[in-house]
């Protein structure tokens, strides 16, 4: 019952803000697409990958799986219909692995010209993979 | 009072309807979720849902985006800055009436 004036009483207004609640849990029920983590793991994995290809094939197919996980992350809001906000805190863990897979893109890039390491991609992939697997199922 | 005919205290009863208060919920911490996605969460008919958007849209609380997607026609929905900031003081009114 509300007061005279339209307002809810104390019960209604506590009601109202289950209501909220109960309906924001929604939100995070929402299923993200099966295919979403391990694709982004393959993408991030096949980065570190493709620098093993010869001359100018590095540098391309890292473009082209650079714009392959936006169009990734783009299709997983068109199945979901739903489009995050970046909040203050999901940014600051995002620039934080985005940091940790540039270290070691640098790292075993520096490593594999200079002191003949190329294998070191192939440990690299898994775990920028791995990364990524984590990342998508619980931030992205 | 305030522009717009609501009380300065956040109370607004434009967003207090349970449908458009859960739509505002639901549209409150993301960037745009599309229609599809809010009558599966709301468990409501499209009428429903439309008629209820509607009225927030009317209010300028709400805005649509029309994008076709495999042929189909999708409509994504958002806050805008006024929704937002009028969907926040109404959540500290409900909160300040509970005490």
């Amino acid at each position: 019952m509300e007061t005279g004036d339209g307002r809810p009483t104390p019960t209604e207004a506590a009601e109202a803000l289950a209501a909220i609640e109960q309906t924001q849990a929604t939100l995070h029920r929402t299923p993200s697409p099966k295919w979403y983590p391990p694709s982004l793991a393959a993408m991030v994995g096949g980065l570190m990958l493709a620098q093993l290809l010869p001359g100018i094939a590095a540098p391309l197919a890292a473009i082209a799986l650079a714009a392959g996980t936006g169009a990734l992350i783009g299709r997983r809001i068109d199945r979901t219909g739903i489009r995050p906000r970046i909040t203050e805190d999901r940014r600051k863990v995002t620039w934080l692995i985005t940091g940790v897979w540039a270290a070691l893109l640098i790292t075993v890039g520096v490593l594999a010209h200079f002191a003949g390491l190329w294998w070191l991609w192939l440990v690299a992939a898994p775990v920028a993979a791995i990364g990524a697997l984590l990342a998508g199922r619980r931030l992205w | 009072m305030v522009a717009g005919g609501e009380p300065a205290d956040g109370f607004n009863a434009t967003i207090h309807g349970p449908h458009r208060l859960r739509i505002c919920a639901l549209l409150h911490p993301v960037v745009e979720a599309e229609f599809a996605a809010l009558r599966a969460a709301l468990e409501v008919s499209d009428s429903v849902l439309s008629k209820q958007i509607t009225v927030l849209v009317d209010a300028g609380y709400v805005t649509q985006r029309r994008a076709v997607r495999d042929t189909r026609q999708r409509v994504w929905l958002r806050l805008t800055p006024e929704g937002r900031t009028a969907y926040e003081g109404h959540v500290a009114a409900l909160r300040a009436i509970v005490g």
